[in-house]
């Protein structure tokens, strides 16, 4: 029944099982180590990623805070004050702010001529409606003054607040251009694969094993059929 | 017999690794241009070229042409005014202060709407100078578009997965020759053993039962 080329048979199918395993466990402890690997570099990328992603987020939000600390109501209310003041002197020549003052020279400049003979009473008469209507020229210039430190003017509201989200508007679409760049290379980092492991010459362990159980199996036949012979 | 481990993709692993590194450096480079580009830009249209003293000398020009013409109208109006109060023997009464009062006023007026017509002509020209520098910086981004190198750098490991040969193993391509020999001999060997022991032992001869092994 035991032949020797049975035990043989047994005994290699026995070693190539075993053989077969080691290579396995070794297969998988090197994909283990890729894994590992692989991980450890997804890592280190998306850390490196958050971070400069974080930075640039925070660039945006500093323009954007910062813009909109220079737009508070109280902000915008001096800076209205202050165009207003500036149009106030920049519409009305220095001519007519003397004659609102009441300068003797401005105001003996505007007399025509022929009214230089005529008596202190029609003299000072004449200057003086002159003089108010200076005032209320001035007081006009003034209103369009403050109308137009809303608007239209150089440093009006408008201008200014343009000016201002333009400029943090500019710092933001630079950070957000950036973040897209920084999110675009990231993605090819991601796209990275682990090492795949695969076990060379695997099958030949099989088949080995195959025709180990074969010769196995043709030696008990061959003892079987023996024992069978009349 | 023991078959070896060992990585089928390491190839293509580290060409993908080198693919985004060379996305990394291409990204820091493309930034480094958007920062230059956005300098220069901002240089270009700054304070140095389009300063206080660019737009001044404008409204200045502006004033230039403008208020000659008042004040040539003034004049005239004013000799006007002189020779009509004279006629009128009106030209040292109070009467002479109230129309003088009002052309003053007029004049004021006019001017501050020059002034103010040439201060709103120059926040335009301003608004020109800002747009003309929003369209620089879009140029800007047009020319360093992310997508664009996003796509790029994707599609460059993408068709490289296309293209890439096959690493994984061939397999089984020679057996060896043991196995081959065993296998080859060992279902004869075996039919033949069987044979012998199935065929009876008469007296008369041998028999005629056999066993087949196909």
């Amino acid at each position: 029944m035991c032949d020797p080329i049975s035990i043989i048979g047994l005994a290699l199918s026995v070693g190539m099982a075993y053989a077969n395993y080691a290579a396995q466990e070794d297969m998988a402890n090197q994909q283990q180590a890729a894994n590992d690997s692989w991980v450890d570099y997804q890592r280190r990328q998306a850390a490196d990623f958050q971070k400069r992603d974080e930075a640039l987020r925070r660039n945006a939000e500093a323009a954007r805070s910062a813009s909109l600390g220079e737009l508070t109501p109280e902000k915008q209310k001096a800076a209205q004050e202050n165009e207003e003041a500036r149009l106030k002197e920049t519409l009305s020549s220095e001519d007519v702010a003397n004659l609102e003052k009441g300068d003797p020279n401005a105001l003996a400049s505007k007399m025509l001529s022929g009214q230089e003979g005529a008596g202190d009473y029609a003299k000072t008469n004449i200057q003086a409606q002159i003089q108010q209507a200076a005032i209320e020229a001035r007081k006009r210039i003034q209103a369009l003054a403050a109308v137009q430190s809303y608007g239209g003017s150089q440093f009006g509201l408008t201008n200014r607040a343009n000016t201002i989200l333009n400029a943090s508007g500019q710092d933001i679409r630079l950070a957000g251009n950036e973040r897209a760049g920084e999110l675009a290379a990231y993605n090819v980092a991601k796209a990275v694969e682990p090492i795949k492991i695969v076990q060379h010459g695997g099958q030949s362990l099989g088949a080995g094993a195959a025709a180990g159980a074969q010769i196995a199996g043709g030696g008990l036949g061959n003892a079987m059929a023996s024992g069978m012979s009349v | 017999m023991g078959g070896k481990s060992g990585p089928s993709n390491n190839q293509m692993v580290q060409f993908q690794m080198e693919q985004a590194r060379k996305a990394e450096q291409k990204e820091n480079l493309r930034q480094a241009r958007l920062d230059q580009g956005k300098t220069a830009i901002d240089e270009l249209f700054g304070p140095d070229n389009f300063g206080d003293s660019f737009f001044n000398k404008y409204n200045k020009a502006s004033l230039d042409y403008a208020l000659p013409q008042l004040e040539g109208q003034y004049d005239t109006a004013k000799s006007g005014m002189t020779a009509d109060l004279a006629r009128a023997g009106l030209l040292r009464s109070s009467s002479a202060g109230f129309a003088q009062g009002q052309m003053e006023n007029q004049m004021a007026v006019n001017e501050a709407g020059l002034r103010a017509k040439a201060d709103t002509d120059t926040s335009a020209l301003r608004q020109s100078i800002a747009s003309q520098q929003q369209q620089a910086y879009n140029q800007l981004y047009q020319t360093e578009d992310p997508t664009v190198a996003a796509n790029t750098a994707a599609n460059s490991a993408a068709n490289a997965q296309l293209t890439q040969p096959n690493t994984g193993a061939l397999g089984d391509m020679f057996k060896p020759i043991v196995i081959g020999l065993g296998s080859a001999v060992a279902p004869v060997y075996g039919a033949s053993q069987a044979n012998s022991y199935l065929n009876p032992r008469s007296p008369s001869g041998s028999g005629s039962a056999t066993y087949s092994n196909g």
